[in-house]
């Protein structure tokens, strides 16, 4: 391998570096003091540091060592974390990615930051006098770790209510570190015991930051059915201490109940004290923090894209072979032969599903672009924004998500510029001065919806319809729906400020948001309310390449139904279908609407005397969809049917048989809803 | 059997009947005795034990006049003892009592009793005062700390049948109920007397200071025996009472011996039955006489009451009506003999006249009659003799006329028979020609049906040549289609060959200038393509054509095979037909062999007839010869 | 695969017949020549767009040819052919497979022995057609193939005012 191989690796590690980097200095400015946080920033810019001075980064290093000395003073607690501080951090990080790209400094600006970064840092370090900390509630997060001791006995007839005890321990579990002594006293002889009822109590020792309400809300609903005692026993963690559990433990044996007195005389007696005990509490802090360290190094390993997508070809290769060996085994009729090929199909199924699994990313990996898109931006133009992702850890198709964050930034740019108001704005409006941007990413069937929701201004549809007027898109008589009237915005060459920023406004941005996104098989909908705030929501397929499809035929043609929205398969006679004019049918005492794909595909051969009727998923309920003949289960390997079928709505695109004949793949959902449209019997 | 139908039917009858009546009465008399002895048996069992019965109420009887004596005594002695102040205890003066005991000696001391102030203690003189039965005994006990002391009694030592002792302990049954101030009475058995017992306390100040016993004798058999001696039961017999011990209470002889030695006593004791009857010889030896030997257990008292009597005695009645029946027997017997033999004389007679009457008939005598004026079977018998004779000789005139005839017809028969023998004999000669004459045209069609069957081979094998012609045609066409076929194929590769060289074409254009040495060899390649193409279209024309030609011939043979297909079948018609008529002809033949055979035997059997009607008039002359020994009139007998 | 600028000097071209007509394409817009497959049709698309088919695990949509052109559509016969061509569409490149009866052969032309469609008699619009050239006594079309599939409109070729 050359030196210039692993300068690549150097600068994937090391821009990973920079991400983590950031990501945790997003944290500490919301939690200053977290000496976890101070670590982390530390570790990231060691790494940064060792490895720039091996692979030939000296300006890196160099600067990084700047750094890590400052970071060095705030974790011996020489210095405070302060706006100064992370500022020009953040800055820092940014700088040390142009110093990845352009290692030796060629383009003069950077090298002018970089001379002015470094002085900056320098006189950081030496200034001891500390300004502008910033206050933070509860002077330490370590040291509000408080051990309770809970006395808990349900009454025996708890259960008959339903609630399990075990679960309220387990809560509480959750809320710290949790010795649980469970008493099996009570239990009456067997031949007396009445299975309906509880004789099990508990003591528990809960070292927590929470407070004493926290842990009594646990209880909210068995309050009245318990005996309960709450008693902070010690101003820190005692759990940790081996010597007090193990005397605790052999108490619990010993005794019934251990007490809250006997409790508060070990902790006298082994002198655990809070400000005695601190000292020792880093000890196994530090042991765990490195056992987590080691644990991340070793669950992953990286991996080039370009492998990943020739994985993902490959494995939409052998699909297809399986497919035709299977075609194959079942023509030759081999017994031994098809249960090879059975097996084979069970693998290359687990491949596949395993090589989606490896190609699907969190939307997590997106956000630190857009946290720090939102920090900078919002201080740029001066409005208080606070950024909150909601289920991040949705995860997508490699290609979809790196498609994705180039839409998705640009939406977030309109958010701060036109949706979220000027505090003194808001303030007037009666909202709270910070405005919100919401990115809520969550499943729904195949489907992944992203929202990016604000709580800004809104989008005045009249303001819409007048510029859509203006500019010609529409005409002053049509008549439009809200809807279709948002749709507007996403029309070449629209743009609705009134002044057009240097951030968004300029009118090219939307229709390549959209076009992107319906590269992508997804749609992009706009819905919003004057001064409540605009929702955007962007639907995904959750894949590009595979699907599980159930083959079909009509008159000759086979086609695709994704197996996500087959709910079931009747088999009709033509006649008692033929014969619905109203296109509803009961089946199994429901009734449903369905299509003859025969006729709405145009079709005019004559009809088997019995079809098949598939219920797929349609928005809230099912919908049959009538077929001729249904083939079985296939995994269809989507290719797009091109740029020339860009009109065709119904195909979401074609898959290659074992025969190396072409089948269209339906997008029922397309495909129902322009049905109805035409019938107009559904909606 | 053949001894018996020898002697006279009179005798036999008379032995029948005879040996039926003894064997009747006998068993009637047999029955009789069995019953009657059943009965006597039965009715003196009953009689016996009802009798024992009675002797055991009259033992009842005494028992309980005995215990009335004992209480009367014991209330005349209450009540004298009871007169206030009589009986008094004078604590004082003590009395020395000397027990002696089979040589064991005790003493002890008493208070002294006085009544009305005379001293009781051995005072036997004081009891006399008192007006009591002589036969009651009486002791007196005086209570002394644990038991009870003697101070009186009028028994004597030599009195070996009442019992008294000088002490009593506490412990005796008759001392506890005493102490409850209860009488106390039982029976008991004492040197093989029965004693009634009966105690009764003493009361002084209502305190119990003593008790007296009363004793009698419950059975006096001095008494019982003279009541006994009187009873008798079947001329001899007696009653007996025997102790369970085997000793004779009382008995008319061996009063007062021990029975156990006999056998009859033995089988009494194995015995658990209350009633008994036993059958025993007395003098227990071989002359001895059969005895009964009744009995029943007197429970209370431990003894059997028996009655023993002579078992002739009670049969003797029955024994002479045996006898009697014997006589009525003998009898009857010599009465029936006697009735009999004067019945059969008078029959035999008859018989006698009737067997004469058959002897003269056998002996051809037809004249013979038997005459017997009597209604009875024999009568009857006799007139249908008299009837059979005229019959016969009816019969005898008729077969004489019949034969007579039968020897002239035959004569005619013979003759007959003759002629018809000589035509058979020629008509069997004619159809042996035509046999002959018939196997030769048998031959001729023979030599036909193999010629036939010759031809039709040969057009079968013709046949199949043409089918195997038009199948080589049909071969023929196959494979010219096969060529066809591969043609095709090889038209469908030039075709692909052209495509593959139109792409090399185009991608040797558009390489340019380095693709142009290329781009030669593809338009070669395609131009040989072409070539090859036309080639192939041609080679497919001409088998197209010689696919034709080839239908034409498988055509024209298709057409051809049928008629050659004809001319075999009709061929196979030919030879099956001459077939048939070769069998026809051969049946022919075979029935001409078979009227040939039967014409000769029609002459044999005509010759054979005339033989026959020769025999016939021989035998029907025999036959009037034979009925002459029947004599016509009654008077001429022809011999 | 060559630059376009490269393949503009190159001066052959593919020639091919609808109906009697002979056209010609630039071989830099062919790709490939496949015989006669099963074409899989899409329900609801434009009458001339036979469908799709697969190409070496490619989807390649189908058009019929003479059908663009305004001609009676295609019988399938021993000699039709796909021709699977390049063209530009909006700035970028798609591939489809044109339906000709059949394919003649890669012929030379000079620059100098295309002559200028004519505009007039021509029953054939002369804004698809580049230039007429005769050779071996015939004259082939040489066509636009860019303009030619890069429109939707469906008569395009030929001259509103003639039938064929």
């Amino acid at each position: 391998m050359s030196i210039d191989k692993f300068k690549d690796k150097f600068k994937e590690e090391a821009s990973d570096n920079i991400n983590d980097l950031e990501n945790a200095l997003l944290e500490l400015e919301k939690n200053t003091t977290n000496k976890d946080l101070i670590e982390r920033v530390f570790r990231a810019m060691h790494s940064l540091k060792g490895g720039g001075a091996m692979f030939g980064f000296t300006a890196l290093s160099e600067f990084t060592h700047n750094l890590e000395t400052l970071y060095d003073k705030v974790r011996n607690g020489l210095k405070v974390i302060d706006r100064k501080i992370l500022d020009i951090t953040f800055e820092a990080a940014d700088h040390m990615k142009s110093l990845l790209a352009d290692e030796l400094m060629t383009n003069n600006e950077i090298k002018t930051k970089h001379k002015q970064l470094a002085a900056n840092i320098e006189s950081l370090i030496s200034d001891d006098t500390q300004t502008d900390v910033i206050p933070k509630s509860g002077s330490s997060s370590e040291s509000s770790i408080k051990t309770y001791y809970i006395y808990f006995e349900p009454n025996p007839d708890i259960f008959a209510n339903g609630t399990n005890p075990l679960y309220l321990i387990d809560e509480l579990n959750s809320l710290g570190n949790c010795k649980v002594f469970a008493h099996f006293n009570k239990i009456p002889p067997i031949d007396e015991i009445d299975i309906n009822k509880c004789y099990t109590y508990w003591e528990i020792l809960l070292a927590t930051s929470t407070d004493e309400n926290s842990i009594a809300d646990v209880f909210i609903f068995v309050e009245d059915q318990c005996k309960l005692e709450i008693d902070e026993v010690a101003d820190n963690d005692i759990t940790i201490h081996a010597d007090f559990i193990h005397a605790i433990t052999r108490l619990a044996i010993e005794k019934k109940d251990v007490g809250i007195v006997e409790i508060k005389n070990l902790i006298k007696k082994l002198k655990l004290n809070a400000n005695v005990a601190l000292a020792e509490l880093n000890e196994p802090e530090k042991r765990i923090e490195s056992s987590k360290v080691k644990e991340t190094t070793i669950s992953s390993i990286r991996v080039s894209s370009i492998k990943l997508d020739q994985m993902m070809n490959l494995v939409s290769e052998l699909v297809t072979t399986q497919a035709r060996l299977t075609l194959f085994a079942e023509k030759t009729n081999n017994t031994e032969l098809n249960a090879i090929v059975e097996n084979m199909q069970k693998l290359s199924r687990q491949i596949r599903d395993n090589a989606f699994d490896i190609v699907l990313i969190p939307i997590e990996t997106m956000l630190i672009r857009f946290q720090r898109l939102v920090r900078d931006l919002s201080q740029e133009l001066k409005k208080n924004v606070v950024f909150e992702a909601i289920g991040a850890e949705t995860e997508l198709d490699k290609t979809i998500i790196e498609t994705l964050t180039d839409p998705i930034l640009h939406i977030l740019r309109n958010c701060l510029d036109h949706g979220i108001e000027l505090p003194e704005v808001r303030k007037k409006l009666g909202k709270p001065e910070q405005g919100k941007i919401i990115l809520k990413s969550f499943y729904s069937g195949t489907n992944v919806h992203i929202q990016i929701i604000d709580d800004g201004a809104g989008i005045d549809p009249e303001k819409i319809r007048k510029k859509a007027i203006q500019k010609g898109i529409i005409s002053e008589n049509d008549e439009l729906s809200d809807t279709e009237i948002f749709d507007l915005v996403f029309m070449p060459g629209f743009s609705t400020a009134e002044n057009v920023t240097d951030v968004s406004g300029r009118g090219v941005g939307m229709d390549v948001v959209k076009r992107n996104i319906n590269e992508l098989r997804g749609d992009v909908v706009v819905d919003s309310e004057i001064n409540k705030g605009t929702t955007l929501t962007i639907r995904l397929p959750l894949t590009l390449s595979i699907i599980d499809g159930l083959l079909v035929r009509i008159d000759n043609d086979l086609y695709v139904i994704p197996l996500s929205v087959v709910n079931k398969i009747h088999v009709v006679d033509h006649d008692s279908i033929s014969s619905k004019f109203n296109n509803l049918i009961v089946l199994d005492g429901v009734q449903y609407s369905f299509f003859v794909l025969r006729n709405e595909l145009g079709y005019k051969s004559e009809p088997p005397k019995t079809e098949r009727l598939i219920l797929v998923s349609y928005e809230t309920g099912l919908v049959g969809l009538v077929v001729d003949e249904v083939f079985g289960e296939n995994q269809a390997v989507l290719k797009s049917l091109g740029k020339l079928y860009k009109n065709q709505a119904l195909i979401s695109g074609a898959t290659i048989l074992g025969d190396g004949t072409v089948a269209l793949v339906l997008d029922t959902n397309k495909m129902i809803k322009k049905f109805s449209k035409n019938s107009e019997i559904i909606n | 059997m053949k001894s018996l139908n020898n002697i006279k039917i009179g005798t036999r009858l008379k032995i029948l009947v005879g040996l039926a009546i003894i064997f009747v009465i006998s068993l009637l008399g047999f029955e009789t005795y069995i019953v009657n002895k059943r009965v006597i048996t039965r009715n003196t069992d009953l009689q016996v034990f009802s009798n024992i019965d009675q002797i055991s109420d009259l033992i009842d009887h005494h028992l309980i006049s005995g215990k009335a004596q004992i209480h009367d005594a014991m209330l005349i002695l209450s009540n004298t003892l009871g007169q206030s102040n009589s009986l008094t205890i004078n604590k004082g003066n003590q009395v020395l009592y000397t027990e002696d005991i089979q040589g064991n000696k005790t003493s002890y001391n008493t208070y002294q009793w006085n009544f009305k102030g005379e001293i009781i203690n051995k005072n036997k003189e004081f009891i006399k005062s008192f007006d009591m039965n002589a036969g009651v005994k009486v002791t007196m006990y005086q209570k002394y700390k644990d038991g009870y002391l003697l101070i009186f009694s009028n028994i004597d030592r030599a009195d070996q049948s009442f019992v008294y002792q000088s002490t009593l302990a506490k412990s005796l049954p008759e001392i506890q109920k005493i102490e409850n101030g209860e009488k106390f009475e039982t029976l008991k058995i004492v040197n093989g007397n029965y004693i009634n017992y009966l105690c009764d306390p003493i009361w002084l100040n209502g305190e119990i200071a003593g008790m007296v016993v009363l004793q009698n004798k419950a059975l006096d058999f001095s008494v019982l025996s003279e009541i006994l001696k009187r009873k008798k039961y079947f001329e001899d017999g007696f009653v007996s009472l025997i102790r369970n011990d085997g000793y004779f209470l009382y008995h008319p002889e061996l009063q007062g011996l021990q029975a156990n030695q006999y056998n009859f006593f033995k089988q009494l004791a194995k015995s658990t039955q209350e009633q008994n009857k036993i059958e025993f010889l007395w003098p227990e030896n071989e002359s001895g006489k059969t005895k009964f030997f009744y009995s029943k257990y007197k429970t209370g008292l431990d003894f059997y009451i028996t009655i023993i009597f002579d078992k002739g005695n009670l049969f003797e009645s029955l024994n002479k009506l045996v006898i009697s029946i014997l006589f009525a027997i003998t009898l009857a017997v010599l009465l029936f003999f006697a009735i009999i033999s004067a019945f059969s004389k008078k029959l035999v007679g008859n018989i006698n006249q009737g067997v004469n009457f058959a002897q003269k008939v056998s002996e051809g005598d037809l004249s013979a009659t038997f005459d017997l004026n009597q209604k009875d079977e024999i009568g009857v018998l006799a007139n249908a003799l008299n009837n059979m004779v005229v019959h016969l000789r009816s019969i005898v005139d008729q077969v004489n006329v019949s034969s007579t005839n039968i020897a002239s017809a035959s004569q005619e028969i013979n003759s007959g028979s003759q002629q018809l023998s000589q035509g058979a004999n020629e008509q069997a000669a004619s159809t042996e020609e035509i046999s002959s004459s018939m196997e030769q045209m048998v031959a001729n069609i023979h030599q036909n049906t193999n010629n036939a069957i010759q031809t039709e081979k040969i057009s079968r094998k013709s046949s199949e040549g043409m089918h195997t012609v038009l199948n080589s045609a049909m071969q023929n066409r196959r494979s010219i289609i096969n060529i066809a076929e591969k043609i095709t194929i090889i038209n469908e590769i030039a075709f692909q060959t052209n495509i593959l060289a139109l792409n090399a074409a185009v991608e040797a254009a558009r390489a340019g200038e380095h693709g142009r040495g290329f781009a030669v060899v593809a338009n070669e390649v395609r131009r040989l393509a072409e070539r090859s193409k036309f080639a192939a279209q041609e080679i497919d024309e001409l088998s197209r054509t010689s696919v034709d030609v080839n239908d034409e011939v498988a055509k024209l043979m298709e057409q051809i095979t049928p008629e050659i297909e004809r001319t075999s079948r009709l061929v196979q018609e030919i030879a099956t037909s001459s077939l048939e008529q070769n069998s026809g002809a051969e049946q022919v033949n075979s029935a001409i062999q078979q009227l040939n055979l039967v014409t000769q035997q029609n002459a044999a059997a005509s010759e054979e007839l005339a033989s026959s009607a020769q025999q016939l008039e021989f035998q029907a002359n025999k036959l009037k010869e034979n009925i002459r020994f029947f004599q016509k009139e009654s008077t001429i007998l022809i011999k | 695969m060559m630059k376009n600028d490269s393949l503009i000097k190159i001066n052959s071209y593919l020639s091919f017949k609808l109906g009697d007509d002979e056209f010609a394409a630039h071989v830099g817009k062919v790709l490939n020549i496949l015989e006669l497959v099963k074409i899989t049709p899409v329900p609801k698309s434009p009458e001339y767009m036979k469908g799709v088919i697969n190409l070496r695990g490619a989807v390649l949509p189908i058009i019929d040819t003479r059908m663009k052109f305004g001609m009676s559509p295609t019988q399938f016969t021993q000699n039709t052919c796909i021709v699977v061509m390049e063209i530009l569409m909006e700035k970028d490149t798609i591939q489809l497979g044109a339906l000709v009866d059949s394919v003649l052969s890669v012929v030379e032309i000079e620059d100098d022995q295309i002559q200028p469609p004519p505009s007039l008699g021509s029953k054939y619009k002369s804004e698809f057609i580049l230039g007429v050239a005769k050779v071996e006594e015939k004259f082939i079309m040489i066509l636009d193939m860019d303009k030619v599939f890069s429109s939707d409109e469906l008569i395009l070729v030929m001259d509103s005012t003639e039938d064929l």
